[in-house]
C-alpha cells in the first residue's frame, strides 16, 4: 500500500538510468513533480466537469511479465509508471475467455460467462463457447457515453473483432488497424515461401503453416517500426487525441492484439532477452503438450513474447506521453487490461488451452489511473474483472446505465472503501472448462466437474501441486458454491 | 477462366457516353469497354438503392420485396431504408460458393456500409480492403480544421442539417488529402491493381471491385469539374438534399450536375487503369468482366434531386450493366432484356460451369452473348426502393406506394423521359401491373 509519490515521467528516468537496453525505451524527461496532487475531485460529475475515458485493452499480457508485479520476466517501464499513479490490481481475472468473450465483458458489463445461448456465426473458425458477437439486446457502454453526449473512438488491430458478423463498432467511429495473424487482409499465397519455411517445425499442423503465410503475406514490405501492429495503433491514437480534445469529453479504447502471437518484433526487441540463436523461429506455438519443442526453442519463442510486450510497453508510453503533453491526465480517467495470458512450458503446456488454466493463462494485469490521483500507487486484491470496467467507469461519471449489469463499480476501491458487493470468491470460464477461486483454493474442472483440479494457492501459488485427489468437499463446495452458483443454477450444455 | 466484377455507384446509364444519349459525359474508358461487351440497354436493379442492390448482386437473390426487414434492427449508425441490412446469415453468397470451387476470391470497397463488419459482404473473400471513409462512414473524429471547410458547401434547404452532418463526418474524413491517388475511386481501382497482380499467377480468381464514386459527396480535383463548368464562385452543391429540387437555383443545379459528372470521368479515368493493367497482366483473355451499376441519380429531373422513393424515373432506376466475355462473345452488340442486379451471380456461376444453389434466383444471362435468349422469358419487371415499388413491360412504366396508391402511369413508347402521367386515364393498365407484376412478382401481398 505504498504511494511511490512519483510521476509516470519520474519513474521512468530513475527507472532508466543505467539500465542495460534502456537507451530503446526512451521516454525521460521532467514532469511537474506535483502533478497528481493537484487535480482534487473537481474533476468528478458533481464538480461539473466530465472526465474524458481511455479504454486501453492489451490482449494476451501476462501479469507476470509486467514489471510492477514484481517480475522481471520482460521491461516493461512504462506499465511500470503508470502503475505507480494507478491502483493496481491483484488478483484481476477476465470473467471469461478468450478475446472475444472476454471483450463482451468489457464492452457490456454483462457476463459472457457461463456462455448461454452461445452460438457461432456458421462462417467463423473460431468455435469456443460464447464467442460470439455482441449480443443485439445487449447495450454497449460506447452506446450508453453516446447518449451522454461523448465522442466515443475505437481504434484495433484485434482481428477477431472485424470478421462477418461482429458488431464491436457498435456506438463507435472506430478504425481496424489491419493484417494480425490470420486477418484475410492481402492474399496469403502472396506470402515469402523461405520465410514462412524457416519458421515451422517438422510436425507442424498445416493450421500453423496457414498462419503464418497469411501473417507473412500481409506484413510483406514492413520496413520501420512504426510500421508494426503496436507501434501503428498507439500512433494513431495519438494522433486522434490531438484532434478529440477539442471535442471533449471523449471515450477513446485503443485495442492492442499484441503481445498476442505471432510474436516477431524487430530484432532489437528479441535481442533484449536472447541471442546466440541460430535455427528455426518459433513465431508461433503449437497450442498443446510443450514436449515439440528443445528446450531452447522454447526460451527463444519466450523471449520473442517479452521482446513484443517490451515493444507494446514503448507505443503504449508514447500514447501515454502524448496524452500528458496535451494535459489531457488532468480530466481522463485511464484504465488498462488485459484478457487472459499465455503458456509457455509452464505445467507442460504452451499456448492457452481451456483445460490449462493455470496463472500463466488467468492472470491478467489491470490498472486504474484516476486523474485525481485517487488511489495512486496503490494495490487492492478484490476479484477485479472485465465486466467491472463498464459499471466502474459509468459509476465514476456518475452516469447510470439503461439496464443492470452484472460487474461491480470498482471505484469505491480508488478511496480505500469497497465496491457494493463482497466478492469472497470468483469464477471464470473458457470454452468447456470452468474456473474458480476464494482465497485459499483455485479449482477448474470441465464443465460437468470432471478433470478436476485444487490447488491451495496460499501454500502453493504457482499451482504445482493438485490436491484435488484428497479435497473432495472442497471441490464439491467450488463446483456446486461458486460456480453453479454464479452461473445461476446449472451450466449450457453443448 | 477468371471473374471481375466492378460495381459502379450512382452511375446513370445516360451519362456513359456508350449509351450515346443527350446527358453522355466523358468515359472513354467505359465507352471502349463497352464496345467490347454486351450492353445491356434496359437494365434495372431490382431494388435500390446501395445496399440492397448489392445484396442481390452478391446473393442471386432478391431483396425486394424487403420481406424481413424491420425498423426495430435499425440502430443510430444504420440507414433506415427497407432492405438496408447485412446479408443475411442464411443466404450463400457468390464468394462463398467459389471459394469452395477452388477460386482465389478478393474483394475491395468503399461503399457504405461494407466495411462495418456485421454487413457481411466480406463472407467468402480470401482477401478484402475496405477503403474507409466515404460519405458519413464514421472513420475520423471531427477536428476543427475539418470544421473549417464546412463553410464553402452550405447551400441550405430543407434538409440543409442532414447535409451539413454528413459533410463534417466527410471532410474529417479526407482531411489531408494531396495527390489524386489519394481519392476513393483511385484508391479502390488501385488497390484492384494490386489483386490483379497478386491473382494472375495463382489459378482462377474472382475479383470484385466495387466502387462508391460517383456517389456524393461530389469533390473531385478541380481540373475535372472544369471539364464540365466554370466560374462558379458560391458555395458548392457538392451533396444534394434528396427531396424536390425547386428550392435550389438553376446554377447551382446545373453546377452540381457538374460535379457528378467530373466525379463519373474520375472513376471512369481509374477504371481506365485498372482495365489497362487487366490487359497488360494478359488477363483479358481468359477474365470474365462483369460491371454493372446500382441505380442513378436525379438532378432535378420531374423537380426532384437526389433518389426519392417517391420520383422512381429513368434518371433514377436505369443502369449500366455490361458483361466482357473473354472470347469476345456479344462484342459491341446491344440486349434490351431487362438484366438486372440478382442476375449477375448465377451469370458468373453458368458461364464457370458451377451448378447455382436452389435458392439463388436471378437468370443466366450468358444465352444472350450468343444471341440467344435466357431460359425465362421476362416480359416485364418490377423493382423496390423503400415504401415505392417499379414496374415495366415493353409499352408501360408504372410506379406507386407500396399498399398501391399514388400510382403514376407512363407510356414509355411516347413518352421514354416519362414527363406525361396517364395514370388517371389508364385505371385498368395501373391494375393490371399492379396484381399482375407487382403483386405476382412479390409472391403476394406486400409486407
Amino acid at each position: 500500500m505504498k504511494r511511490t509519490g512519483l510521476t509516470r515521467k519520474e519513474f521512468l528516468k530513475a527507472a532508466g538510468a543505467g539500465a542495460a537496453g534502456m537507451a530503446l525505451l526512451g521516454g525521460a524527461g521532467c514532469g511537474p513533480a506535483d502533478r497528481l496532487q493537484a487535480f482534487p475531485d473537481e474533476y468528478l460529475p458533481s464538480g461539473g466537469s466530465r472526465m474524458n475515458v481511455v479504454l486501453v485493452i492489451v490482449d494476451s499480457l501476462r501479469k507476470d511479465h509486467v514489471g510492477a508485479y514484481g517480475s522481471d520476466r520482460a521491461r516493461t517501464p512504462n506499465i511500470d509508471a503508470l502503475a505507480g499513479e494507478s491502483l493496481r490490481f491483484t488478483q484481476a481475472y477476465p470473467e471469461s475467455m478468450p478475446t472475444i468473450c472476454a471483450r463482451r465483458a468489457i464492452h457490456t458489463g454483462l457476463r459472457t460467462f457461463p456462455f448461454k445461448d452461445w452460438s457461432t456465426p456458421k462462417w467463423d473458425q473460431v468455435t469456443l463457447q460464447g464467442w460470439q458477437p455482441i449480443p443485439s439486446d445487449q447495450t454497449t457502454l460506447a452506446e450508453i457515453l453516446r447518449e451522454e453526449g461523448y465522442q466515443n473512438l475505437l481504434v484495433t488491430d484485434t482481428l477477431h473483432m472485424f470478421r462477418p458478423s461482429y458488431n464491436f463498432q457498435r456506438g463507435f467511429t472506430f478504425d481496424f488497424i489491419r493484417g494480425q495473424q490470420t486477418d484475410l487482409y492481402k492474399p496469403s499465397w502472396t506470402a515469402p515461401e523461405e520465410k514462412v519455411n524457416e519458421s515451422l517445425l517438422t510436425g507442424n499442423p498445416v493450421a500453423v503453416g496457414a498462419q503464418l503465410r497469411q501473417y507473412f503475406a500481409n506484413t510483406a514490405g514492413r520496413e520501420t517500426e512504426e510500421d508494426w501492429f503496436a507501434p501503428q495503433l498507439f500512433s494513431r491514437a495519438s494522433r486522434w487525441l490531438e484532434v478529440a480534445r477539442h471535442q471533449q469529453p471523449f471515450f477513446l479504447v485503443v485495442d492492442s492484439y499484441d503481445p498476442h502471437e505471432p510474436w516477431d518484433p524487430p530484432e532489437e526487441y528479441v535481442n533484449l532477452y536472447d541471442d546466440g540463436y541460430d535455427g528455426f523461429e518459433p513465431y508461433t506455438p503449437v497450442y498443446g503438450p510443450v514436449d515439440y519443442l528443445t528446450e531452447r526453442q522454447l526460451t527463444r519463442m519466450h523471449a520473442r513474447y517479452s521482446a513484443e510486450v517490451t515493444m507494446v510497453d514503448r507505443w503504449l508510453g508514447r500514447f501515454l506521453d502524448g496524452m500528458d503533453e496535451l494535459g489531457l491526465f488532468e480530466n481522463t480517467l485511464l484504465i488498462f487490461l488485459s484478457d487472459h495470458g499465455h503458456a509457455f512450458g509452464e505445467h507442460g503446456i504452451v499456448g492457452k488451452l481451456p483445460s490449462a488454466l493455470w496463472p500463466e493463462i488467468t492472470d491478467v494485469p489491470f490498472l486504474i489511473r484516476h486523474p485525481g490521483g485517487k488511489g495512486a500507487g496503490q494495490t487492492s486484491d478484490f476479484y477485479a474483472s472485465t465486466h467491472d470496467v463498464a459499471p466502474t467507469i459509468l459509476g465514476m461519471l456518475g452516469v447510470e446505465p439503461p439496464g443492470p449489469m452484472d460487474g461491480q463499480d470498482l471505484s469505491a476501491l480508488l478511496d480505500g472503501g469497497e465496491p457494493e458487493e463482497p466478492r469472497p470468491h470468483f469464477t471464470s470460464g473458457y470454452d468447456d472448462r470452468v474456473w474458480a477461486r476464494d482465497d485459499r483454493y483455485v479449482f477448474f474442472s470441465r464443465k460437468d466437474g470432471t478433470e478436476a483440479r485444487l490447488y491451495d494457492v496460499r501454500e502453493d501459488p504457482e499451482m504445482n501441486n493438485d490436491i484435488a485427489g484428497r479435497r473432495q468437499d472442497v471441490l464439491n463446495r467450488m463446483f456446486n458454491d461458486y460456480v453453479l452458483e454464479d452461473a445461476g443454477g446449472s451450466l449450457p450444455e453443448y | 477462366m477468371n471473374v471481375v466484377l466492378v460495381i459502379v455507384d450512382s452511375l446513370r446509364k445516360d451519362h456513359v457516353g456508350a449509351y450515346g444519349m443527350e446527358r453522355a459525359v466523358r468515359t472513354p474508358s467505359l465507352d471502349a469497354l463497352a464496345g467490347e461487351s454486351l450492353r445491356f440497354t434496359r437494365a434495372y436493379p431490382e431494388s435500390i438503392p446501395s445496399i440492397p442492390a448489392r445484396r442481390s448482386i452478391h446473393t442471386g437473390t432478391r431483396t425486394w420485396p424487403f420481406r424481413g426487414w424491420e425498423l426495430s434492427n435499425v440502430n443510430e449508425d444504420d440507414v433506415a431504408l427497407w432492405g438496408w441490412e447485412p446479408i443475411p446469415e442464411e443466404q450463400t453468397t457468390l464468394a462463398e460458393i467459389l471459394v469452395g470451387e477452388g477460386y482465389r476470391t478478393m474483394f475491395v470497397t468503399d461503399t457504405l456500409h461494407q466495411f462495418r463488419a456485421d454487413y457481411n459482404f466480406h463472407r467468402g473473400f480470401q482477401a478484402f480492403e475496405f477503403i474507409r471513409g466515404q460519405e458519413r462512414d464514421l472513420y475520423m473524429p471531427l477536428s476543427p480544421a475539418s470544421q473549417e471547410k464546412i463553410e464553402g458547401v452550405l447551400i441550405g434547404g430543407p434538409k440543409a442539417s442532414h447535409a451539413e452532418e454528413i459533410m463534417r463526418q466527410y471532410f474529417a474524413n479526407t482531411l489531408g488529402r494531396e495527390r489524386e491517388e489519394d481519392w476513393f475511386s483511385p484508391r479502390v481501382f488501385s488497390k484492384g491493381m494490386e489483386f490483379l497482380r497478386a491473382a494472375r499467377d495463382a489459378g482462377p480468381f474472382f475479383l470484385v471491385v466495387d466502387n462508391y464514386d460517383p456517389h456524393e459527396p461530389w469533390d473531385t480535383p478541380d481540373e475535372y469539374i472544369s471539364l464540365y463548368s466554370d466560374g462558379y464562385e458560391d458555395p458548392e452543391p457538392m451533396i444534394p438534399s434528396s427531396g424536390p429540387s425547386d428550392w435550389m437555383t438553376e446554377p447551382q443545379i446545373e453546377r452540381m450536375r457538374a460535379r457528378y459528372s467530373a466525379e463519373v470521368t474520375m472513376m471512369d479515368r481509374w477504371l481506365g487503369r485498372f482495365l489497362d493493367e487487366m490487359n497488360g497482366l494478359g488477363l483479358m483473355e481468359d477474365t470474365l468482366l462483369v460491371f454493372v451499376s446500382d441505380h442513378g441519380h436525379a438532378f432535378g429531373e420531374h423537380g426532384f434531386v437526389g433518389k426519392v422513393s417517391a420520383a422512381m424515373y429513368p434518371e433514377l432506376t436505369d443502369i449500366t450493366f455490361m458483361i466482357r466475355d473473354p472470347n469476345g462473345r456479344g462484342a459491341g452488340e446491344a440486349s434490351d432484356f431487362f438484366a438486372s442486379t440478382h442476375d449477375v451471380a448465377s451469370t458468373i456461376l453458368s458461364a464457370l460451369g458451377i451448378e447455382r444453389p436452389e435458392a439463388m434466383g436471378g437468370q443466366n444471362l450468358g444465352a444472350l452473348l450468343d444471341g440467344g435468349e435466357p431460359e425465362e422469358p421476362r416480359p416485364h419487371f418490377t423493382s423496390g426502393y423503400h415504401d415505392h415499388v417499379w414496374t415495366r413491360d415493353g409499352r408501360y412504366a408504372m410506379f406507386a406506394r407500396n399498399d398501391g396508391s399514388d400510382a403514376r402511369l407512363f407510356d414509355l413508347e411516347a413518352d421514354p423521359n416519362m414527363d406525361r402521367d396517364i395514370a388517371p386515364a389508364n385505371r385498368d393498365v395501373v391494375r393490371r401491373m399492379w396484381e399482375g407484376y407487382v403483386l405476382e412478382d412479390a409472391g403476394g401481398p406486400l409486407p
